[in-house]
């Protein structure tokens, strides 16, 4: 009896240690499957999209790039900064049914240095900022679907070993992307892409001094940390790559432009500079005001791009690559599309030859869609009527919104009186010069901007100069009434001329 | 004395009725009367190696299809995983040497040191094997023993007729080489035929063992030992575990290679006609300035594949040895193994690749990984220190192959010691780490056990029940 009990605890003991080694081998089984198995999404298959017919055709201008950002491309986009497959397809057929073929950084980088490029009538530089794994995936296979090129710019620090789960590339996706030939690449930092503590609030690593320890970082310490940082991107490009980078992309686009920390945003180039860049891109979000195609006289450190985002459909992009190309004025200032400024109505009718404003209050027309960039120095001539002492005619020049753009220079034209006045961004209105001229129903009026120079010229009065800022060096026109009771001005064969464009 | 324990199924040696079976074929039968065949769960397990073995191999492909972290840990992850893999492929291929009825003229050479009445039961198991008389030379040489053995010896002897067993003694303490190299020399037979004195060979071992010689180029051919106090206690569970493992894989995969690289002392055969050129220079080898006492065994394997032997493995020439039962013994006979190892395996190294190049792959990482695998034991422990996370891989890895040892051990032998060879395979790596000692201690010659006097030395047994003794 006691023997078949022995037996019996034996043999529950066998079964426990049998299956207590199972157990633990299932687990182990399971641990080194989930440890092993390799992180490698294969490449989607290319999606594409009917191209929508243009809503108006895009301006050729010559020697300019249209520079767009993406992020990643996925249908399931948890950051604003993604977008969809379908709305990708959808921007590549409208590019392409705009006749628009894609450059190289390095056309863009010769361009800026002044050298001699052979680009396509309506050129554009697709850029993917971060080193998205879509980029890979989902980007590549879309752009060889349509013969385009990218630039990818990499946070290099977040690039991953092959086989790592990542939402990132891994090395070996990266050299699959230079094996394409489709794909060069540039920095967005190595590990500087992130949001640093500054004195009550979290602001852009690269460009802005952080918090350590509970004190402010010196300008040195900032210049080391931001060194070390370029250094290490650059080193990874020369493992991975071969070479170092030439291009840069700021992180959030941020590269200083809000002055909180002027010292930083002018120390920056020399840092990108020393630590072998030669370009560099702002560009994040999608623009508000004219984001300026990239030309031989852009800043090469500071060049514009437009920002994709989820919302982005292809209709609107094709609005901001419009409003991107820097055009020539029309010879007939009627031609262009005046519209009210939105907060202060003013109607602006339009026939040939014929600009008349009908104003209840005080407001400006000017075409929003008109990238006036390269309109530098050039005279303003027209006829104008129907100013009064309780009416004074407005004509805005070297105006316009979005980068470059810092204000504008006005001509005031009252009854009596003639004024230059200008506006820096959204400060007062200031007087710079003003003097008396003779009344009259119509007039003729010259106004003229060379330079620094702003000179007026009311049909028999004497000229009046004055300097304006140096910011205002380009920009295009606008007309306006400044009106306490309401009127109607009309100017007659208003137009353009002894044009520089830049 | 060996014992049995308990718990462990009561298994009287059966002669094996298979004798062409393979490791990796049927399970030996658990001798409570039930036939010997292959069960469930041999199966199941065998199964389970198979899976296992699979899982490991596809993690090698993922490895060198994305060659992930830094090189040299991906690099040496690749190499070890590789070999232990190619062990299970190698042994899948291993059959033990055809019975081709050959008979040549044996010489058992026991060298013997203060084993008391041991070396009586040796010389009675020795002459009860079962092959014809006249063709069996048992040759057992006293090295200067300060104890009786030498009366002992005599005293066995006699039972015998004259010339069955030759007693030599060399007057002072030699060491083992001299004895043995002694006993060598003072016999003519073809076939030598090493036992230690704490070994016992089963009746049909020599008849099994001489087999391979038919092969004209096999210099060396090593029995399969088993640990006779293998139920004494847990140490020697898991040392009855890993030798059983050790014989049955890793000797089985180096002998389709044809370089076994220790023809273990316990029991193994040579061609006299491959160890005399050596005798001389392996009896007195040197290294590094001192005489060289321990590694007899592989130290005479290696010499005998540079000279362009091959050497093989037998497993159906069964022998019984005692394993130690303390765990300071079992250690000092651990250190002697590593140091030998870390002595022959570069002294292999050096001449594998012309005399065997086939092997030269196994033995190289054998070798470097083997003396870098304390190193990396130790590096993987404080990586969660220095670069703050557990090196999961790495021992998830080791326990997969432990499960593995395990698994096959189950397939082979149901004799309940399977967990054994699992908590075995960490007790063994956790000693890993005193290679490093064995190197600093590597010109150190002091036995460790046979400067002791023997403990716990079995007793002789009654011929008559002999056929009846347990291997386990």
């Amino acid at each position: 009896m006691s023997e078949r009990n022995n037996n019996v605890v034996g043999g529950l003991f066998r079964v426990l240690t049998a299956g207590l080694a199972v157990v633990t081998l299932a687990v182990a089984v399971d641990a080194w499957v989930k440890l092993s198995k390799p992180f490698d999404p294969p490449q989607l298959a290319a999606l594409s999209a009917a191209p929508a017919a243009p809503a108006r055709a895009v301006p050729i201008v010559p020697d300019t790039v249209t520079v767009l950002t993406y992020h990643s491309i996925t249908d399931k986009p948890r950051e604003s900064s993604a977008i969809s497959r379908d709305t990708f397809a959808a921007h590549l057929a409208a590019l392409a049914g705009a006749g628009y073929r894609s450059v190289r950084l390095a056309d863009v980088r010769a361009m800026l240095d002044g050298g001699q490029v052979d680009l396509p009538p309506r050129a554009v530089l697709i850029t993917f900022d971060g080193g998205s794994i879509t980029d890979w995936t989902t980007a590549d296979p879309m752009l060889a679907r349509h013969g385009f090129t990218a630039a990818a710019f990499l946070t290099t620090g977040r690039l991953v070993s092959a086989g790592t789960p990542s939402k990132y590339l891994s090395h070996r996706q990266l050299g699959d992307l230079r094996d394409t030939g489709r794909w060069e690449f540039g920095a967005r930092t190595h590990a500087l892409d992130t949001m640093v503590p500054v004195p009550g609030n979290l602001r852009p690593g690269l460009s802005h001094l952080k918090l350590r320890d509970g004190r402010v970082e010196s300008l040195d310490e900032w210049k080391d940390r931001v060194r070390a940082d370029l250094a290490a991107s650059q080193g990874y490009f020369r493992k991975r790559l071969g070479g170092p980078a030439a291009a840069f992309a700021y992180p959030f686009g941020d590269a200083g432009q809000d002055d909180e920390q002027p010292e930083l945003r002018k120390a920056l180039p020399e840092l990108l500079a020393e630590a072998g860049y030669g370009l560099a891109f702002l560009g994040e979000g999608v623009p508000t005001g004219h984001i300026d195609a990239v030309r031989a006289r852009s800043p090469r450190w500071h060049l514009p791009r437009i920002g994709v985002r989820t919302t982005l459909g292809a209709g609107r992009l094709m609005e901001l690559i419009y409003g991107a190309q820097p055009v020539t004025p029309p010879a007939d200032l009627a031609d262009l599309d005046l519209q009210p400024d939105p907060t202060n109505p003013v109607r602006c009718r339009r026939s040939p030859q014929l600009i008349v404003l009908d104003a209840r209050r005080s407001g400006l027309c000017e075409d929003p869609d008109v990238n006036t960039t390269r309109w530098l120095d050039y005279t303003v001539s027209a006829d104008v009527s129907g100013t009064n002492p309780r009416c004074t005619a407005v004509i805005g020049v070297r105006t316009g919104t979005g980068t470059g753009h810092y204000g504008r220079v006005e001509v005031a034209l009252g009854n009596a009186r003639v004024a230059i006045r200008q506006q820096i961004l959204n400060g007062p209105r200031r007087t710079l010069a003003e003097r008396a001229v003779p009344a009259g129903i119509r007039r003729t009026v010259q106004v003229r901007v060379q330079g620094r120079r702003a000179w007026v010229q009311v049909a028999g009065g004497a000229p009046l100069t004055a300097a304006v800022d140096h910011r205002l060096a380009a920009g295009g026109v606008a007309f306006g009434a400044e009106t306490t009771g309401g009127c109607v001005l009309s100017l007659n064969r208003a137009r353009m001329t002894g044009v520089t464009t830049g | 004395m060996y014992q049995r324990s308990s718990d462990g199924p009561p298994t009287p040696v059966a002669r094996d009725p298979h004798p062409e079976s393979l490791p990796f074929g049927a399970p030996r039968a658990r001798g409570d009367g039930r036939p010997d065949r292959t069960g469930p769960v041999a199966v199941a397990a065998l199964l389970a190696v198979g899976g296992i073995c699979a899982l490991i191999a596809w993690h090698l492909g993922v490895k060198v299809a994305y060659l992930r972290g830094d090189l040299f840990a991906a690099g040496y992850t690749i190499v070890v995983t590789g070999y232990v893999l190619s062990r299970f492929g190698l042994a899948l291929f291993y059959r033990p040497p055809r019975n081709v009825g050959l008979e040549p003229a044996v010489a058992i050479v026991v060298p013997a040191f203060n084993e008391g009445e041991a070396v009586a039961r040796t010389i009675h198991s020795c002459r009860q094997l079962d092959y014809p008389g006249h063709k069996l030379e048992l040759v057992v040489v006293n090295d200067g023993s300060s104890d009786d053995t030498w009366q002992q010896m005599n005293a066995a002897a006699q039972l015998y007729p004259a010339g069955a067993v030759r007693c030599i003694d060399l007057g002072s303490n030699q060491g083992k080489r001299a004895a043995m190299a002694a006993g060598i020399r003072a016999t003519t037979a073809e076939i030598l035929v090493f036992v230690d004195s704490d070994s016992m060979p089963e009746p049909d071992a020599i008849r099994h063992l001489v087999q391979g010689f038919d092969d004209r180029r096999v210099g060396a051919i090593s029995g399969l030992t088993f640990v006779r106090n293998a139920f004494a206690n847990t140490l020697t569970r898991m040392q009855a575990t890993r030798y059983y493992i050790s014989f049955q894989l890793l000797k089985s995969a180096e002998s389709v290679l044809g370089a076994v690289t220790c023809c273990s002392g316990c029991f193994a055969a040579y061609r006299r006609e491959a160890v005399l050129p050596l005798l001389e220079e392996w009896e007195h080898q040197r290294f590094l300035g001192v005489e060289c006492t321990y590694g007899d065994d592989r130290a005479l394997t290696n010499r005998i594949l540079k000279a362009g032997w091959t050497a093989k493995y037998d497993s159906r020439a069964k022998a019984h040895t005692d394993a130690p039962e303390e765990y300071g013994k079992f250690f000092r006979q651990q250190l002697r193994w590593k140091k030998s190892w870390s002595r022959e395996g570069p002294l292999l190294l050096g001449h594998i690749w012309r005399s065997r190049t086939r092997a030269l792959p196994a033995v190289a990482v054998q070798t470097l990984a083997g003396l870098l695998s304390p190193l990396v034991l130790l590096y993987s422990l404080i990586q969660p220190l220095t670069h703050g996370r557990f090196p999961v891989v790495y021992f998830v890895g080791l326990y997969l192959i432990s499960g593995a040892y395990s698994l096959l051990y189950r397939a082979l032998r149901n004799d309940g010691l399977w967990p054994y060879a699992f908590l075995g395979a960490f007790f063994y790596i956790a000693f890993s780490p005193q290679l490093l000692w064995a190197l600093l201690r590597i010109r150190d010659g002091k036995w460790g056990t046979r400067d002791a006097v023997p403990t716990s030395v079995p007793s002789p047994r009654p011929a008559s029940t002999h056929r009846a003794v347990s291997h386990v």
